[in-house]
């Protein structure tokens, strides 16, 4: 759940009234900061340094995990939800011998064939974006920020990973400086860290965090499950955050079992919003 | 009693010829009782329309009935907004209340078939099959042992679509015409379906949600014999009378030769007096002359309920058109459901020939409206 700050004056979640470290400006604008304050630098390297460096140890190790749709198909039969296939790759949900819902080549009816053609359009993916006043990269602009990634079904953040590239750690230097970036795609199998390291950061987020992720899906009409893409320079903070993708594709995996931290159950929240949008 | 006056010079004024009054023969189809029943009595009451609101009007309309606003991205991509919240869309002519997975079913009339079949909803017995595997046909109706229908897997607006094929020489024809009606946007995999052909009233039901909102009969163009007059001269009297309907206006055939000879009729046939003719096998609203009748509060209940199964058996779809084959609007035994089509066009519903006009576009908003609070 995001953190909730504790009044208006901005005080830093996490922090008691009067510390004096990493206070963040006090602000009006719901997760903004004062606009004359320089944009955080190295935003990768200090939530390595912050979050990542201090629960190495927890990394979770390559383990045989269930697919997406076995995932689903679990929390379906929770809620005794029937999956009958129809033909190869094309799924009907059946809830007391009603239909409910289905599945067709990995897309839940929780997708419209609306939001399916505008997400298949960068383009048209921007200019609804931009009609609902929510931030959004322009094409081919150059990423420096932190990348998230979140899991939003009906009108809730469920999930929020943090992605961040293999490193390396100096000991000796400490904090953000002491962190090397990897090439993802040289990252050393043997070293064993994965290529991209996938943070459990639901917890982390601010509630304007979490908004902008709920704001994104809303805006594409009949969409009520998918994957965002976001850039942002803090947690906590909206300033320069921008949304990079809508998914509806997006695996559900990572959220179910990241690198490091507890996971969340998004195929769950899938099935119950299956549920309430059949109105039964 | 005053005595009417003709001037020596003019002759007395001919007496108004009646309509015949239909006489069915010993086994009338469903359509030409329905006919006999329903429309002739009312004939000259067909509506007229001075002017009409295309599909996707009507549901903008709609939309700020509810105080909605529209808001439009490109001409094809709309949305719907209330209190500031996008609450749905329109991609072209559906809405958002079509889920991808059903979009994709609806373009395949075969793969309708397969979901229906898999929710237990009567459909006629059939099979897709490749159009280059004409042999596989000609077996396929020697199976059946009866007399199939032959259409494109996809495709709409009733092209391509033959009924009551018993024969080889028949069924080529049909294939012919299914592989014509081909266009060029459909997808690369084109199918053509055979199923048993299924005779009924033609119905098109559009359900928003578990509700039947609009129901149409849809009838062939067709003519009343009278003994004297041509077929040419009874079909063009019966266009030109639809002429003050604005919605029928633009949607009449030519009545040709050629379009007769299936029927083994010419422009120049005369038909017995009291005869039902129609014009065409299949009732084509789009551009053949069809009539859609307003038949909603005629349905029996189980109609309705075989509709809105038809409807439910695809994931994901708020709102359809469920076209229906029913021997009579009074039960649904015997009736079968033959496609779901979101695509289809409300207007129908909006502009019937008889009966009463149907909101369907502010059925679809509410149910647009209620999933967006769900």
């Amino acid at each position: 759940m995001p953190t909730e700050l504790t009044s208006d004056t901005g005080s830093h979640p996490g922090h008691a009234p009067g510390d004096e470290t990493e206070q963040e400006p006090v602000t009006q604008d719901a997760g903004a900061e004062a606009e004359d304050q320089p944009l955080p630098e190295n935003a990768v390297e200090r939530f390595i340094a912050e979050h990542v460096q201090p629960r190495r140890h927890e990394f979770r190790s390559a383990e045989q995990l269930p697919s997406a749709a076995q995932l689903l198909g679990t929390a379906l039969a929770r809620r005794r939800i029937e999956v009958k296939k129809i033909v190869e790759g094309r799924w009907a949900f059946y809830f007391a011998g009603t239909v409910i819902g289905g599945l067709s080549h990995g897309l839940t009816t929780l997708v419209s064939a609306h939001a399916r053609r505008v997400l298949g359009d960068a383009e048209a993916l921007r200019g609804h974006l931009k009609l609902m006043d929510i931030p959004c990269a322009e094409e081919g602009a150059e990423l420096s920020g932190l990348q998230l990634r979140g899991f939003v079904v009906g009108r809730e953040l469920v999930s929020m990973l943090a992605l961040i590239p293999p490193y390396e750690y100096d000991d000796a230097v400490g904090g953000p400086e002491a962190v090397r970036l990897l090439d993802s795609t040289a990252a050393d199998s043997g070293a064993g860290q994965p290529q991209v390291i996938a943070v459990d950061v639901t917890e982390l987020v601010s509630e304007y965090i979490s908004s902008l992720a709920v704001d994104a899906v809303r805006a594409v009409p009949g969409l009520f499950a998918a994957g965002v893409d976001l850039e942002v320079f803090s947690l906590e903070s909206l300033r320069s955050a921008v949304v990079l993708d809508v998914d509806e594709n997006a695996d559900l995996l990572p959220h179910h079992v990241p690198t490091l931290g507890p996971g969340r159950d998004v195929a769950d929240a899938i099935a119950e919003q299956i549920l309430i949008s059949a109105a039964l | 009693m005053a005595q009417t006056y003709f001037p020596a010079s003019a002759p007395p004024p001919p007496p108004r010829a009646q309509r015949p009054h239909v006489e069915l023969g010993s086994e009338p189809s469903a359509t030409e009782r329905f006919i006999a029943e329903h429309i002739e009595p009312r004939h000259e009451a067909l509506r007229r329309w001075s002017s009409t609101l295309p599909h996707e009007e009507l549901l903008q309309r709609a939309a700020r009935r509810k105080k909605m606003t529209i808001k439009k991205i490109t001409d094809s991509n709309q949305l719907f907004f209330l209190s500031g919240v996008v609450v749905g869309g329109m991609d072209g002519v559906i809405t958002s209340l079509v889920s991808h997975q059903a979009r994709r079913v609806s373009r395949s009339k075969a793969m309708t078939k397969r979901y229906l079949t898999a929710s237990d909803v009567p459909t006629p017995k059939g099979k897709a099959i490749n159009p280059t595997e004409f042999s596989r046909a000609v077996k396929y109706l020697k199976s059946l042992g009866g007399p199939v229908t032959v259409k494109p897997s996809s495709g709409r607006a009733s092209k391509g679509i033959t009924v009551n094929v018993t024969r080889e020489s028949q069924l080529r024809q049909a294939w012919q015409a299914a592989m014509a009606a081909r266009s060029a946007t459909s997808e690369s995999r084109y199918l053509i379906v055979m199923e048993e052909y299924t005779p009924g009233l033609d119905l098109r039901a559009y359900v928003v949600g578990s509700t039947v909102v609009g129901a149409v009969a849809r009838l062939p163009l067709y003519v009343v014999g009278d003994g004297i007059s041509t077929v040419g001269s009874l079909a063009d009297a019966e266009i030109s009378r639809r002429g003050p309907n604005e919605y029928l206006k633009g949607r009449q055939p030519e009545v040709t030769n050629a379009m007769l000879a299936p029927l083994e009729l010419t422009r120049d046939s005369v038909l017995p007096f009291g005869k039902l003719q129609p014009l065409s096998a299949i009732a084509d609203t789009t551009r053949g002359g069809g009539l859609a009748v307003d038949v909603l509060d005629l349905l029996a209940d189980e109609l309705k309920e075989l509709a809105v199964e038809g409807l439910w058996a695809i994931p994901g779809l708020g709102a359809a058109a469920v076209d229906l084959l029913a021997p009579s609007l009074g039960s649904a035994e015997g009736a079968v459901v033959l496609d779901v089509n979101p695509y289809a066009n409300i207007m129908q519903f909006h502009y019937p020939a008889y009966g009463e006009p149907r909101r369907v576009n502010d059925a679809v908003m509410e149910e647009i409206l209620e999933r967006a609070s769900r």
